[in-house]
């Protein structure tokens, strides 16, 4: 059992008007279904080098999704508060006030996953912006920051030539991805003729640029691995992790909320 | 934890300082109160904050290899900022000139001026800065290796919401103190609640081999394992010393502020 404690400021938004007793009304509230999205592994995506990549599997554990509405967030000693204010660029979105939450575990795994329910968030109602969420290790025993939160596997193609990729990436214990775009107007009554849809992005949604930019597979084939078999392979422990710069620029991306996505799309009917 | 320890007992050095700051006049009332005596103080009431920045030990003496998780030690030579005003309330002390903290003060830091404020409850300070410039050299016993430096960071941040917590009475004089807190640019997170802090990413930057980490290596260098965030904008080691160099002040010791930037990069005004 996870103590609750570390969630009360997540939480706080939520519990405050049942908390408060002569509060006058309690704020409008709304359940909302969220599912696994699987549909940006249905295409290849197009590189910058030319590679025509397309995803046969991602995984990836999180827990304690958070829905934010637009607002200030401050920094406190160097927190992410403070990039938000000093590098972000037009169309993204950062911090936010927490006013929704689907706490626990998930684990995604694509496409295998595809319109899985994963929980039924609580929001109160208003124009949401953006979700964070935390990185969990795949393997729910395994020490945050030392075993992969996340794994890809897929092909690579140019030239008549494929390579198939295999590369899982750790986070660093409880780091917290803010500001993954969610745009919703949600109510009582719009969350039961809708829902989110929480997904991995090839493309930047909100930039030029795909997740595997910068990547050259043929090189890699060699490098990763050793081995020029057509399968390039890097594992999060490997010591080559910690210094091959295409593989750290990948999982920086994959680290950064421009990869990930909440949609917010009709409610498709509970299996 | 030797750094957490280190850092406790630097900052035990000047608890009296902070002490002081903390509770605002009512440390130091007396010799000071006097020489306001006869005219500080007007028919409302007004009392006077005295205004410093201080490097801590870390700045004046020098980042202990204890208190490194790579082994590395760093000595500034000179570690100079751009303090550019200070405001309390609707009261605005422009200093507009560089401060060099790095020489030994006695835990007094470097005097910046003073503010008279009507007497009463002042919660909060804010105060900008300008350009950082760092020069001093890094050292690895261990391994015998020496780096060199001399960085102009220039980063216009303005700290504001500072929690000054100040109750001034009439003819009093508070002091405030503008932390500046050095071992922010060795951090190896931009977004972690306990970063550690490394200087050997930025040691091996030096491309060249003559001991000099400069600008030009810096930007001709990846981030590589530091985690930037979920921005994702910084990509080279130039703009994450920057970034860093935008979270160094604080006020009375630990105290936080909420730090906006004053350039374009910031998007800020």
């Amino acid at each position: 059992m996870r103590p609750l404690a570390p969630l009360a400021p997540l939480l706080a938004p939520l519990l405050a008007p049942l908390l408060a007793c002569d509060a006058p009304a309690e704020a409008p509230r709304a359940q909302v279904l969220v599912r696994a999205d699987a549909s940006p592994l249905a295409a290849a995506v197009t590189t910058d080098l030319g590679y025509e990549v397309r995803l046969t599997r991602a995984q990836l554990a999180l827990r304690d999704l958070s829905f934010t509405v637009a607002g200030e967030l401050h920094a406190r000693g160097g927190g992410w508060g403070l990039l938000g204010a000093a590098w972000a660029h037009p169309g993204h979105y950062e911090g936010g006030e927490v006013t929704g939450a689907l706490v626990g575990r998930i684990l995604l795994d694509l496409p295998a996953d595809e319109g899985r329910a994963l929980g039924e968030a609580t929001l109160l109602s208003g124009a949401y912006t953006a979700v964070n969420f935390i990185f969990e290790p795949l393997d729910p025993d395994a020490p945050e920051g030392a075993a992969p939160a996340l794994l890809l596997e897929g092909a690579a193609a140019r030239e008549g030539r494929e390579v198939r990729f295999e590369v899982s990436v750790t986070a660093p214990a409880g780091r917290v991805l803010v500001g993954a775009p969610f745009e919703a107007s949600v109510t009582a009554a719009s969350a039961r003729a809708m829902e989110a849809r929480l997904r991995i992005e090839l493309s930047n949604p909100l930039a030029a640029g795909c997740l595997f930019d910068g990547l050259d597979f043929f090189a890699l084939d060699a490098a990763w691995d050793g081995a020029e078999d057509g399968a390039a392979r890097l594992d999060a422990s490997s010591p080559r992790a910690l210094t091959d710069e295409p593989y750290l620029a990948l999982r920086r991306a994959l680290l950064s909320h421009s990869f990930y996505r909440v949609t917010w799309a009709p409610r498709a009917p509970l299996e | 934890m030797l750094r957490f320890v280190f850092k406790t007992l630097s900052f035990a050095l000047s608890a009296a300082q902070r002490l002081s700051a903390a509770v605002g006049a009512r440390a130091l009332p007396a010799p000071l109160a006097l020489l306001c005596a006869g005219g500080c103080g007007d028919e409302g009431g007004r009392g006077t904050l005295a205004v410093s920045v201080y490097g801590e030990p870390f700045i004046e003496e020098g980042i202990p290899a204890s208190a490194v998780d790579d082994g590395w030690s760093v000595r500034f030579s000179s570690f100079r900022v751009e303090l550019r005003a200070v405001e309390v309330g609707g009261a605005r002390l422009l200093v507009g000139r560089d401060l060099e903290l790095a020489a030994p003060s006695g835990g007094e830091g470097v005097a910046a001026g003073s503010l008279a404020l009507p007497s009463g409850a002042h919660p909060a300070l804010a105060y900008e800065l300008g350009a950082l410039r760092v020069a001093g050299e890094a050292r690895h016993e261990g391994r015998g290796e020496v780096r060199r430096f001399d960085w102009l960071l220039d980063v216009p941040t303005r700290y504001e919401r500072c929690a000054l917590g100040l109750s001034l009475g009439s003819g009093e004089e508070a002091r405030a103190e503008l932390t500046i807190h050095a071992d922010h640019l060795l951090y190896d997170s931009l977004v972690a609640e306990e970063p550690g802090l490394l200087f050997g990413p930025l040691a091996a930057a030096d491309a060249d081999g003559d001991g000099e980490v400069t600008r030009a290596e810096l930007e001709a260098a990846s981030v590589g394992a530091l985690d930037v965030g979920s921005g994702g904008e910084v990509g080279d080691l130039w703009a994450w010393l920057r970034a860093h160099a935008r979270t160094v002040g604080h006020l009375n010791g630990e105290g936080h502020c909420d730090a906006r930037a004053l350039d374009a990069e910031g998007g800020a005004p």
